[in-house]
């Protein structure tokens, strides 16, 4: 919506893949039976530019936070790349530890070892869907946003934490900051508890936040106040996000850009505004289909909404294009429908190419090929 | 983290919790008292009077305190106050010139000498017996006294009278007539004596027996190598249970006459020329002592159970905080760690929690027997007991690692040391003192069996030690129940207060703990 | 399997490391003991070597001593005397007695292993009979606590089992055979002479130390089993039983006891084996009863440390066999704790 002066670009991932193994019993491994993976995310690549907000949207199990997760490096990667772009100071720190730096001034995130990480967390930051279970209930909102201070060592004086506190505080709409930085997370609503966690996001001025899902777990009365706040930062302090939601209705209020998601892959990427109007990956239209319709005359129709059944498990994989035994056009061409005859053959075969449809649109179907 | 008003807020409402439980309001009533009393010894006690206490120096106890006494609740018949007669309380005639009969060659002879008499008269009121009677008597000879016999007696009420020696002295010396003497460079004292553990050797011995199966003729009372001190003030009464023996109430005098004759041209008065009673003091024990009694080395039960008080504290203490902290820290460690270290410790915690440690401990203590002292006990008990917590606070610790705060701090910088201090241990703290607080009472208990097995250090008066004393004492077959039911009741107060105290907690902290 | 295999592993590696311990600490009077052991026999020899002036004796013994000093390697460093002593109890090579058997024999010596194989029956005995009478007791006392939680019976369970865990409890044998033996002649003290073969003699002679175990245990074992039961009956299919209208009893008896069982069982045997490794100890020496625990005195009292080294060994094994064994029990008995 708010589609704003998008800079240069700041992250691109590269066939970006999570794989976990599965625990397996003694006798399983004695046996030498293969050893089983959860292919959480399974090879995928996207952009981020400066001031963008960049969504990964997808039904619960698909990938997405695994992959916002992986980019910080809080869960291993298995393979791939993440080329991110950091800021001045940052990266001054990262060459003084070593850390190897192309001509334009930009990392690997994947390739650097996890000790050497820690300057990196200034410009990555992360914003929780739970604002219950990420604040430490023993601390109070003082300690919960000043917290990255004292590990990067920001400050050197009480009165200097304190000011950034407030400031930050301030930023994020809870005033007067005074009334809230003594207090414990347990004495805030949830919306205020958000606004902390996002406070707590931005305090070291990060290049980019990712938004796990920030406001799936609000009264939906105070969704649109804390996605005001989101666009309202990215405007004042050029944030770039990578926004993580499985609600379309959401995604349309705050992205720019949207990747949709099925089982570890993007199946369908472009602009926020012609994927919802236009889906054209049989997952994204059944995905739009869901969207609530604001219109009340409408509410009473039974909605067709065009998926097949469940989300098959992330160990076994449906072999050629992962989508194909739930979706629609697939089985209307096993059903013999006419000039589909193609589809049969190679949906269950061949994993369909992410191919550009049209400038800044990809997708990932027979369909379109 | 700074958290003072949580944790201030926190431990208001949950003391309020614990105070509103019977066991938890017992408990902390009884801890009080405890720490009142610790208090107490540490200021006052500390630590003379304990260590004596502990080593049981022979001398000092049965010189202020009764052996073997029973509390005087117990007694129906009491003898209940100390009665000291001094040196000063002594009547003392001036010299007087006298006749002595001396065995001359050709038969008796006549010679005019000299004397000095002492002499003290009481009045014995009482229907008990004392327990004992302490004594002590020296009399010095002068180096030119070429002639000395002494009479040492006591006149009863009944116009008997006990001879407790009649005999002549050697010169130029203090002769302890009975006592014990000490020496201090050239300071000769002589302390007092329990007249019922007087031995065959001693210089009166044979004097009283004389005298005493003499009194006692014509009756069935036996008297025996060991004098019993009550015959001194008995009369015999036939009842129906046969003949038995009852104070002889009345006026006794205690009587020491020295006759002597001084050699030719050396005064009588001068202290060469003469015979002083140097030394003499009777004690009249009482046959009961206090609430609590005395054990068989004098020393006051009730001052005993006062004294370990502080011990227990210090090794209940030591023991369960030291093992509980290391335990927690490497529990949590444990439960951070999710790879082969976690796995590694789990392993060597599994290993130290599977030991019998009744048995190792008792071989470690018999190896270190000679170097025993409460810390070494401490030691000894955390290097098998730190392991106790680390299944509980592991999984604790598991639980906590895995919450999405703790990926949020990792998401900030936050390394692993800052991740384990600042937040998964001060969750975990709460479970630790819980335990801390349960574990105590197996750690007193433990100790005190060490004790009894003859491992306890010699300079801490334990409850354990006393217990130990009773056993080696035989006190179950001499009948001396007070000297071990006492502490093992302190005992089971003390840890039973811990015990009131943890179950008070245990809801507060730890629901999980419960099962 | 995996867990089992897991299981006797640890064993293993539990009583390997007690073993050198306890080896390591007391190598140097062990060695000393036999260097000693192995002279007066070599000087009991040299006796009948007639013909020898008292210096050529003397060489006679010292030279042999030497041989066998060496032979023996009793002059290594200690790692090496603790590895060899480690692998003589492992091995269960027969080590000899003779401070303890001189206390009751006056002289000679007796393998260890015969020494505490003659203990072994008397502890059993006495521990297996409280510990039988302590669940007949227990049991119904739980199930009545587990009723009516918070009730009259459930705070006497837990005030006993209060008492039960902060007392010695050699403090309240010494009371009892006061009371029971010396004040009120009711039952044998620890001083009796006993005829073992003589069952009613046995029986008086037991029933102070088998009564005293049984107050002891009752408490902790009653109030253990009461959290046991009562964790049963708040779960979901003892509430589906009530509301399905079985009757109380049956509830109580097919539904919460049959679940309850294999955690009380393993629970009540657990206990049995910690009173014969700790609580034994000191109790059988306040009996005087002829136990393991009492031999431990005795070991101590002689400074027999080679008695005092296995017997803390069997004990070891005794302790953690039986263990292994309650593991392997529970999880036969208790078919959710199926283990991969």
């Amino acid at each position: 919506m708010y589609s704003t002066d998008i800079g240069e670009k700041i992250l691109e991932a590269n066939n970006l893949k999570v794989w976990f193994p599965v625990s397996q019993s003694f006798i399983d491994n004695l046996k030498g039976k293969a050893k089983l993976y959860v292919h959480a995310v399974d090879g995928i690549s996207f952009e981020v530019h400066e001031r963008e907000t960049f969504c990964l949207v997808g039904e619960s199990g698909c990938g997405k936070t695994t992959t916002g997760k992986a980019i910080l490096r809080l869960v291993p990667v298995t393979s791939g790349s993440v080329i991110f772009k950091p800021s001045k100071s940052v990266l001054s720190d990262l060459r003084e530890n070593g850390v190897s730096v192309d001509s334009d001034g930009r990392v690997d995130l994947v390739s650097i070892p996890q000790k050497k990480f820690k300057p990196l967390r200034r410009d990555l930051q992360i914003v929780y869907q739970d604002p219950y279970g990420s604040m430490n209930p023993r601390y109070r909102i003082r300690d919960v946003v000043g917290e990255a201070i004292d590990v990067h060592k920001m400050v050197s004086t009480r009165e200097e934490k304190e000011e950034m506190i407030i400031r930050v505080l301030d930023k994020v709409r809870l005033t007067p900051a005074e009334d809230f930085i003594d207090r414990y997370p347990h004495q805030l609503s949830g919306g205020q508890r958000q606004r902390v966690a996002i406070a707590r996001a931005i305090i070291l001025n990060p290049r980019l936040v990712i938004a796990d899902e920030p406001v799936s777990m609000l009264d939906v009365s105070i969704r649109a106040e804390i996605l005001e706040l989101f666009n309202e930062l990215k405007r004042d302090i050029g944030l770039s996000y990578i926004f993580i939601t499985h609600d379309l209705a959401v995604a349309r209020y705050v992205c720019n850009r949207i990747a949709v998601m099925y089982l570890g892959k993007i199946v369908e990427m472009g602009e926020a505004r012609e994927i919802i109007s236009d889906p054209l990956h049989p997952y994204t239209k059944a995905l739009v289909a869901a969207i609530p319709d604001p219109n009340p005359e409408n509410r009473k129709k039974i909605r067709e909404v065009p998926i097949i059944g469940e989300v098959p498990s992330a160990i076994n994989i449906p072999p050629g294009c992962r989508f194909h035994p739930r979706c629609v056009y697939y089985n209307r061409a096993v059903g013999g429908q006419e000039g589909m005859a193609k589809l049969v053959d190679k949906c269950p075969k061949e994993e369909p190419p992410f191919k550009e449809v049209k400038p800044g649109r990809r997708v990932a179907c027979w369909l379109h090929d | 983290m700074p958290n003072l008003k949580h944790w201030k807020e926190s431990f208001s409402t949950n003391s309020r919790i614990i105070w509103m439980s019977f066991s938890g309001k017992t408990g902390i009533i009884l801890l009080i008292l405890f720490l009142v009393m610790a208090g107490y010894v540490v200021a006052f006690y500390y630590p003379t009077i304990t260590t004596e206490y502990a080593q049981g120096v022979t001398a000092l106890w049965p010189y202020k305190y009764p052996v073997n006494a029973p509390p005087c609740w117990s007694v129906s018949n009491k003898f209940n106050q100390r009665i000291d007669i001094r040196y000063g309380d002594l009547n003392k005639t001036g010299i007087e010139k006298t006749l002595i009969t001396v065995q001359g060659l050709f038969g008796p002879i006549k010679i005019e000498g000299y004397k000095t008499e002492y002499f003290y008269k009481f009045k014995y009121k009482s229907n008990a017996f004392p327990s004992d009677v302490l004594v002590s008597t020296a009399v010095r000879v002068g180096e030119n006294v070429s002639f000395i016999k002494l009479y040492y007696t006591l006149d009863r009420p009944d116009g008997s009278r006990i001879t407790f020696y009649d005999s002549t002295l050697q010169t130029g010396k203090i002769t302890a007539l009975y006592g014990a003497i000490e020496r201090k460079g050239n300071n000769i004292s002589v302390l007092p004596l329990g007249l019922t553990y007087i031995s065959q050797s001693n210089r009166i011995y044979s004097f009283l027996m004389r005298s005493l199966q003499k009194l006692y003729a014509n009756t069935s009372i036996i008297v025996n190598p060991i004098i019993d001190n009550e015959l001194l003030f008995a009369k015999v009464v036939n009842g129906s249970k046969g003949e038995t023996l009852v104070p002889l109430k009345g006026d006794y005098t205690i009587n020491i006459t020295a006759v002597f004759l001084p050699e030719k041209g050396v005064s009588p008065t001068s202290n060469r020329g003469s015979v002083n009673l140097t030394s003499f003091e009777w004690k009249f024990m009482p046959n009961c002592y206090g609430l609590f009694g005395t054990d068989n080395q004098a020393r006051p039960i009730g001052l005993g159970l006062l004294l370990g008080v502080p011990f227990a504290f210090v090794i209940g203490f030591t023991v369960t905080f030291v093992s509980t902290f290391v335990g927690a820290i490497y529990g949590t460690l444990a439960g951070f760690w999710k790879d082969i270290r976690g796995e590694a410790l789990m392993r060597v915690a599994d290993i130290v929690n599977s030991l019998p440690f009744l048995p190792i401990l008792i071989v470690l203590s018999y190896i270190f027997r000679q170097s025993i002292t409460l810390m070494v006990l401490a030691g000894l008990m955390i290097l098998l007991f730190w392991a106790g917590p680390v299944i509980v606070i592991r999984s604790a610790a598991l639980q906590i690692s895995e919450q999405l705060y703790v990926e949020a701090a990792r998401a900030s910088g936050a390394g692993a040391s800052r991740i384990i201090f600042r937040h998964i241990f001060p969750q975990v703290l709460p479970y630790t003192i819980a335990i801390a607080v349960l574990s105590i009472p197996g750690i007193i208990v433990t100790e005190a069996g060490l004790a009894l097995l003859g491992f306890g250090d010699p300079t801490a008066p334990t409850w354990g030690k006393m217990l130990q004393n009773a056993y080696n004492s035989q006190a179950i077959l001499n009948g001396w129940w007070w000297t071990y039911l006492f502490p093992g009741l302190a005992l089971v107060v003390f840890s039973a207060t811990f015990l009131l105290l943890g179950r008070a907690i245990e809801p507060i902290v730890a629901p999980k703990l419960q099962k | 399997m995996r867990w089992l295999v897991i299981k006797a592993v640890n064993l293993l590696i539990v009583l390997v490391a007690v073993t050198f311990i306890v080896a390591a600490m007391t190598s140097g009077p062990m060695a000393q003991i036999q260097i000693n052991q192995y002279k007066q026999a070599l000087q009991q020899q040299v006796k009948n070597q007639l013909g020898l002036t008292p210096q050529e004796r003397m060489e006679w013994v010292n030279e042999r001593l030497q041989t066998y000093i060496e032979s023996q390697g009793l002059n290594k460093p200690w790692y090496i005397l603790s590895l060899k002593y480690t692998i003589d109890l492992l091995k269960f090579t027969d080590l000899n007695s003779t401070t303890l058997t001189s206390m009751y024999w006056h002289q000679g010596s007796r393998k260890v292993l015969y020494i505490i194989g003659e203990r072994i029956p008397f502890s059993i005995l006495l521990f297996t009979t409280s510990s039988i009478l302590t669940l007949l007791f227990a049991l119904p006392l739980a199930l009545y606590a587990a009723r009516s939680p918070g009730g009259r019976v459930d705070n006497t369970v837990i005030t006993w089992s209060v008492f039960g865990v902060s007392m010695p409890w050699w403090w309240l044998a010494m009371v009892f055979i006061y009371l029971f033996a010396y004040k009120w002649h009711i039952f044998a003290g620890p001083g009796a002479q006993t005829d073992w073969t003589n069952i009613v003699d046995v029986l008086r002679r037991m029933a102070l130390p088998v009564i005293t175990v049984t107050i002891l245990s009752i408490g902790d074992s009653a109030f253990r089993m009461r959290n046991i039961l009562l964790d049963t009956f708040n779960e979901d299919f003892v509430t589906v039983a009530r509301a399905k209208g079985v009757p109380e009893h049956d509830v109580l008896m097919k539904h919460v006891l049959r679940a309850a069982a294999p955690p009380i069982v393993t629970i009540v045997l657990f206990s049995l084996v910690l009173s014969v490794v700790n609580g034994a100890i000191i109790t059988e020496l306040v009996f005087n009863w002829f136990g393991m625990g009492r031999l431990y005195w005795d070991a101590i009292e002689s400074n027999d440390v080679p008695v005092l080294v296995e017997l803390t060994y069997i004990t070891t094994l005794l302790y953690l066999l039986t263990r292994f064994a309650l593991d392997i029990l529970y999880t036969y008995l208790d078919p959710r704790v199926k283990r991969a």
